[in-house]
């Protein structure tokens, strides 16, 4: 069974007091599996982050269904596994990484010595001990970033959701998240993430998606069906011809 | 069963206990809710004041406002007009409304209206609502029993108040006996100047304990005419022509000044009176003393 | 259940280190001094000023502080999209309803408390300035109004709240919640005129309808003053300590109820 499901999800979003709707998604059917990690690619706007949306319950779909592991994504209980990354997060100013991780860990029901261990490990790793006590308000851009890794990390979830984790890294802070996401395949943990940094999405995914104007346009295997000389951002661009261009 | 069925369950029964506790709640609102007022029109803005939670502080505020203009006004000895005394009046019956409890406007407008603008009715009018309210304070009653017996003449309306007064907590003990007095009309003079004493040991507001002062002095003096004039009685058979009289004849040594700046004279019924009528000039006196 | 309290526990952090918090302290620090001074002013009934002026001091600062970082904690949660760190926890919305408004529960006693200890002083030294036999006070009294001024800020905190879930702009939610307090404190007066009928002051049965409708629908904040009997002493029947919390546990009740269902709705795209 996969651990992550979409059926047949469409997305609809209506204007207030008008009558425009846009289209998000059209009728997303798309499976992940336990321990592989799985990319999800496409220009802006295609509705890469109302997928992920969605399968965080933050909206709900018009049509369709989305479940991970076996339950339906609008049980808050689901999410006791799942760690997930917005593109762009936001913390209560006042409060320091240490509170934040320990929000964290105990809305998971986690105990305070597991919450201490992990956080200690967490923080080292992101390279943020030095900051630990300050207020979330004083990071930069990059550690806040890390801040929210370490938020995804500390209930030991099986499944990371990662909304454009590269985004605004320097390169050193990239090759971090680069060398967290193959750590956590060896830890045996499922990695859904959206880019469209497509280097990075060669090498690390499995497999990957191609969302174009909200409809999936490609479903392949990175190993095994890419041709030897042709590269993802070919395949790419092959599809985004395919579709006549990109919508306004 | 999601949870917001459970939910919509519990709207559905708070709404229903919330519409059926009210009849407990306003009952219980009712018995906590100030003395009522008698339903005297207020002006707009007074009513606003009221409607918000800080009804108290505005009757502190209004008060400190009324003080300050009388207190003004008697340091520099300038003349208050009639119209001055109405606006004291209204506000303190403002004040009254908004905070029935308070102590203060009691006393200032006894002080004020009572003993130096003459509308001793207007003071009771305050009082009384004093007397209601503050249900163990002994000195509302009095102070209504005083100014009826002292200035509107009605004794016997006097004594009761008197009576009321001696109930309450702490009162003077000799109320009963000054109660029993005013029923029989007996020592006027003496039993005023008893009150006045009383008054102004209590006063702790320094102006207006000297006005007091000033009409204990007033009194003992007439006091001592009085019984001058009830030795020359004794002696002569008759009552005396004027004050000079009872110099010449040795009763008294001299004629005592009137602290209110005015001349004593022998009225033609025998009593004392001044020609200030015991009213600094300049003040309107409205209804003075009666017979 | 531990998601509910460790989100109240960060939301009142939240609400403590806020700067404006700060300010509102001195202020009041301010009005208890302005106390002291003022009741000089008066003669007799000075404890009576004192305590007046210090249970309107503890329910103004309280106030302000309900309604600017109370909406700062909510509605702006959802302005400054602080609130994804939140629901993307296991933590379903009716949880984060009631986490939040615990969190600003927590706030109001804490700041009531210490408004509430350093307000005695005030009422302390005029009691011992002036020894008026005729003075009626009783500390009893007095502790009980500071906590029905704490029940009333509650209140006010679960409307707040229930604004919240509906609006998406926190200025909105300022100014409705605003507008809720100043009914809510006069909605009972304007009744008692509707039912007392004075002489002189003209009613029209749509307009009666109106003012019925208010006084049930918005809280009835004037049952929480009890200024006047603090101030006198005034013994307040069992019934009333029993009547008015049931009235705020169920009015609380439905405000929080209504806003987690309206959240539970609410898309965070």
């Amino acid at each position: 069974m996969p651990l992550i499901e979409l059926n047949n999800v469409s997305k609809v979003f209506k204007k207030e007091f008008s009558r425009k709707e846009v289209h998000a998604l059209n009728a997303l059917t798309l499976h992940a599996h336990e321990g592989e990690i799985f990319g999800f690619l496409g220009p802006n706007g295609a509705g890469k982050s109302t997928a992920i949306k969605l399968m965080m319950n933050l909206i709900r779909p018009s049509t369709g269904g989305i479940s991970i592991a076996g339950r339906d994504a609008s049980d808050s209980g689901v999410r006791r596994i799942i760690g997930y990354l917005p593109e762009n997060p936001y913390f209560y100013d006042h409060l320091s990484a240490k509170e934040l991780l320990h929000f964290g860990g105990k809305s998971c029901n986690m105990d305070n010595d597991a919450i201490e261990t992990r956080t200690t490990a967490l923080l080292h790793e992101l390279d943020l001990t030095e900051s630990i006590k300050r207020p979330l308000r004083a990071y930069s851009k990059g550690m806040i970033q890390r801040a929210g890794l370490a938020l995804a990390l500390i209930h030991d979830p099986r499944i990371l959701i990662f909304d454009e984790p590269m985004s605004g890294l320097d390169p050193m802070g990239r090759k971090k998240v680069f060398n967290l996401i193959l750590r956590l395949r060896e830890e045996g943990k499922t990695v859904f993430f959206s880019s469209h940094i497509l280097h990075d999405i060669e090498r690390l995914c499995d497999r990957a998606a191609i969302l174009i104007n909200g409809t999936l346009t490609r479903l392949l295997d990175v190993k095994e069906d890419l041709p030897k000389e042709k590269t993802l951002e070919d395949v790419f661009f092959e599809e985004v011809e395919k579709t006549g261009g990109l919508r306004e | 069963m999601s949870p917001k069925w459970y939910a919509t369950v519990l709207l559905f029964v708070l709404t229903v206990c919330y519409a059926l506790q009210f009849p407990w709640f306003e009952a219980a609102r009712k018995n906590v809710r100030n003395v009522e007022s008698k339903g005297i029109t207020l002006p707009p803005e007074i009513v606003k004041l009221m409607s918000l939670e800080y009804n108290a502080i505005s009757a502190d505020f209004f008060y400190v406002r009324a003080s300050q203009f009388f207190g003004g006004k008697v340091l520099t000895k300038s003349a208050a007009t009639q119209d001055d005394w109405e606006w004291l009046y209204r506000n303190l019956d403002v004040i009254t409304e908004l905070d029935p409890y308070f102590e203060d406007p009691y006393y200032l407008g006894n002080a004020y209206l009572a003993w130096i603008a003459g509308m001793p009715e207007k003071a009771n009018a305050l009082l009384v609502k004093g007397v209601r309210a503050r249900e163990w304070d002994w000195m509302m009653p009095f102070f209504v029993g005083f100014n009826k017996y002292y200035f509107l003449n009605k004794h016997q309306e006097g004594g009761d108040y008197l009576l009321i007064a001696s109930k309450r907590p702490g009162a003077w003990k000799a109320l009963p006996t000054l109660a029993a007095r005013l029923h029989y009309n007996e020592g006027r003079t003496e039993n005023a100047l008893a009150f006045l004493i009383t008054f102004w040991e209590s006063e702790p507001d320094a102006r207006i304990k000297r006005n007091y002062e000033v009409r204990i002095d007033a009194l003992k003096k007439i006091l001592s005419l009085e019984k001058a004039v009830s030795r020359y009685k004794k002696k002569t058979g008759r009552s005396p022509q004027n004050l000079k009289v009872l110099v010449q004849t040795g009763i008294i040594e001299k004629i005592p000044d009137d602290p209110y700046g005015g001349v004593f004279y022998v009225d033609k019924d025998g009593s004392i009176k001044s020609s200030s009528k015991l009213a600094f000039a300049g003040r309107p006196h409205g209804k003075s003393r009666k017979k | 259940m531990s998601g509910i309290i460790s989100l109240a526990h960060i939301t009142l952090k939240e609400g403590i280190r806020n700067r404006a918090l700060f300010g509102i302290f001195i202020l009041a620090l301010l009005m208890f001094a302005a106390t002291i001074a003022l009741v000089n002013l008066f003669m007799r009934d000075i404890v009576k000023v004192a305590v007046d002026l210090s249970l309107s001091t503890i329910s103004f600062a309280g106030l302000l502080m309900v309604v600017f970082i109370g909406t700062s904690l909510l509605a702006k949660d959802i302005d400054k999209r602080t609130i994804y760190m939140v629901i993307s926890r296991p933590v379903s919305r009716t949880q984060y309803v009631i986490g939040k408004y615990l969190g600003l529960c927590f706030l109001v006693v804490v700041a009531v408390l210490l408004l509430g200890i350093v307000s005695s002083l005030p009422v302390y030294i005029s009691s011992i300035m002036y020894k008026n036999p005729q003075a009626v006070f009783s500390w009893k009294i007095y502790f009980i109004a500071i906590v029905f001024i704490a029940l009333k800020l509650m209140l006010i905190a679960s409307v707040i709240v229930f604004f919240s879930s509906i609006t998406s702009t926190s200025f909105i939610s300022l100014v409705l919640t605003i507008a809720a307090y100043l009914i809510g404190s006069t909605n009972e007066t304007v009744k008692g005129i509707l039912d007392s009928k004075m002489e002189g002051v003209e009613i029209t049965p749509p307009m009666a309808f109106i003012i019925k409708g208010v006084y049930y629908v918005f809280p009835n904040l004037s049952a929480f003053d009890l200024k006047l009997q603090a101030a006198h002493g005034l013994a307040l029947a069992e019934g009333y300590l029993l009547s008015v919390p049931l009235y705020w546990l169920l009015y609380t009740g439905i405000m929080i109820t209504a806003g987690s269902l309206i959240m539970e709705r609410r898309e965070f795209p």
